[in-house]
């Protein structure tokens, strides 16, 4: 069960508060996240929010949008919705920031992060490039200094340092394709995302929790197989902190 | 139902999921659950027995009390059975949450706001095997375990009141 030679670059988008580019074999993903000031939940005063949306470009597949791809991801737009949903599930599960951290006036202002993923090269599994994209771009999020003027609007300081966040543990997954009853494959391509009867993806934290299952797809598959699937993930994130320690490393803030 | 001309499929039914809120527009998150519920219902229905036709399936939510995702997976599977859809299994979907080691099954949202763990999972009732599989928060892989062997004892038992509800009312 191998996985895609992995890259993954950070702060490419110079006009985004925080980029990266991740690709996982030919898929590329592009991350670009952007601040704006918002008023936080009454429930949670003390908590910024975020935001995940993802589309797939227009140049990256050729065959995007032609009906016989129907019930792939390309060119079928519930299930990039359903997808960007999951990715911000995930993020969210791994608890891997503080959102009190994005709190700038508490009950009054926080940052929104606003995460757009854009595909700009289909060649199977967006999934595990889109997370790993998300990780590094938050990880090269930097927030500015702020002042409150008088009448609570919020403004951008010139004095003060730009701060980053504290991320304790990165999500990263590895997505199965379920072909039959008896196979699986890790890291579907194009050609294999067509044939695919169902999918798992699986995450699991650099500092080895559990923070995904997600199965879906019209095949079932029994728990023994899930668990043989969670075995190969959890080796698969330790060799990703290994492999990319400037992302997926410690961060000293 | 007739479907329109650019979901239709020559061979197969189109199966169509809508999940609409109580109040307000469907957000991502409906969408994630349309499709997972799509998912599981794609693999029950014999979709090959009526090819060009749309099965239209409409979640709607009146009142969320947790577990949202397994009620809405078994009513449709209960509602396929009632407008005779040929199926050919019985699904049968759990939400268990876990906080510390306790783990509660079919939690209401209370517990499943004070929960660490969610996860919503469906089962074939004959053999046991997941179709689907959803995980919130931060679990170890043995956590996982558990909840599974929980849920599918849990599963047994929807499965059960499904076959004794739709038994009692077909005499």
């Amino acid at each position: 069960m191998d996985v895609r030679r992995t890259a993954v670059s950070l702060g490419s988008i110079k006009t985004a508060d925080g980029s990266a580019l991740a690709k996982v074999g030919g898929t590329t993903v592009a991350c670009g996240l952007k601040l704006e000031v918002g008023i936080p939940s009454a429930l949670k005063p003390k908590e910024g929010r975020f935001e995940v949306s993802l589309k797939l470009a227009s140049l990256c597949s050729p065959e995007i949008n032609k009906k016989s791809l129907g019930r792939t991801f390309v060119g079928n737009d519930k299930r990039i919705d359903a997808m960007a949903a999951t990715i911000k599930k995930t993020i969210a599960s791994s608890q891997m920031m503080n959102l009190e951290e994005l709190c700038i006036k508490e009950g009054a202002s926080v940052w929104v992060v606003y995460i757009d993923l854009v595909c700009v090269d289909f060649s199977g599994n967006i999934f595990d490039a889109a997370l790993m994209a998300v990780g590094g771009a938050l990880r090269s999020l930097q927030l500015p200094p702020t002042q409150i003027a008088e009448d609570g609007e919020v403004m951008l300081s010139r004095e003060g340092k730009s701060s980053r966040l504290t991320i304790k543990r990165y999500p990263i997954s590895i997505s199965f394709g379920i072909l039959d009853q008896k196979h699986i494959v890790a890291d579907p391509t194009a050609e294999e995302e067509k044939l695919l009867e169902g999918r798992l993806s699986v995450a699991f934290t650099t500092d080895g929790h559990l923070c995904l299952v997600h199965k879906e797809g019209r095949e079932s598959i029994s728990s023994k197989r899930i668990n043989d699937c969670l075995d190969i993930a959890e080796k698969y994130a330790e060799k990703m902190v290994k492999k990319h320690p400037k992302v997926f490393g410690f961060v000293a803030s | 139902m007739r479907v329109s001309r650019k979901d239709e499929n020559i061979h197969n039914a189109t199966v169509q999921v809508f999940v609409k809120p109580i109040t307000g527009n469907e957000d991502i998150e409906h969408m994630l659950m349309s499709t997972m519920v799509e998912d599981c219902l794609s693999s029950v229905i014999l979709v090959k027995m009526h090819p060009l036709t749309r099965i239209q399936i409409v979640i709607q939510l009146l009142d969320v009390d947790g577990s949202i995702l397994s009620c809405a997976i078994n009513g449709a599977m209960m509602g396929l059975i009632d407008a005779g859809i040929q199926c050919n299994k019985l699904l049968a979907a759990v939400t268990v949450t876990q906080l510390d080691s306790e783990m509660i099954v079919d939690p209401s949202k209370d517990d499943e706001k004070r929960a660490s763990v969610v996860v919503n999972l469906a089962f074939n009732a004959n053999d046991q095997q997941i179709i689907l599989s959803n995980t919130n928060g931060l679990l170890s892989k043995s956590d996982y375990h558990n909840i599974i062997n929980t849920a599918q004892k849990a599963a047994l038992k929807v499965e059960k009141f499904m076959r004794k509800f739709f038994e009692s009312t077909m005499r």
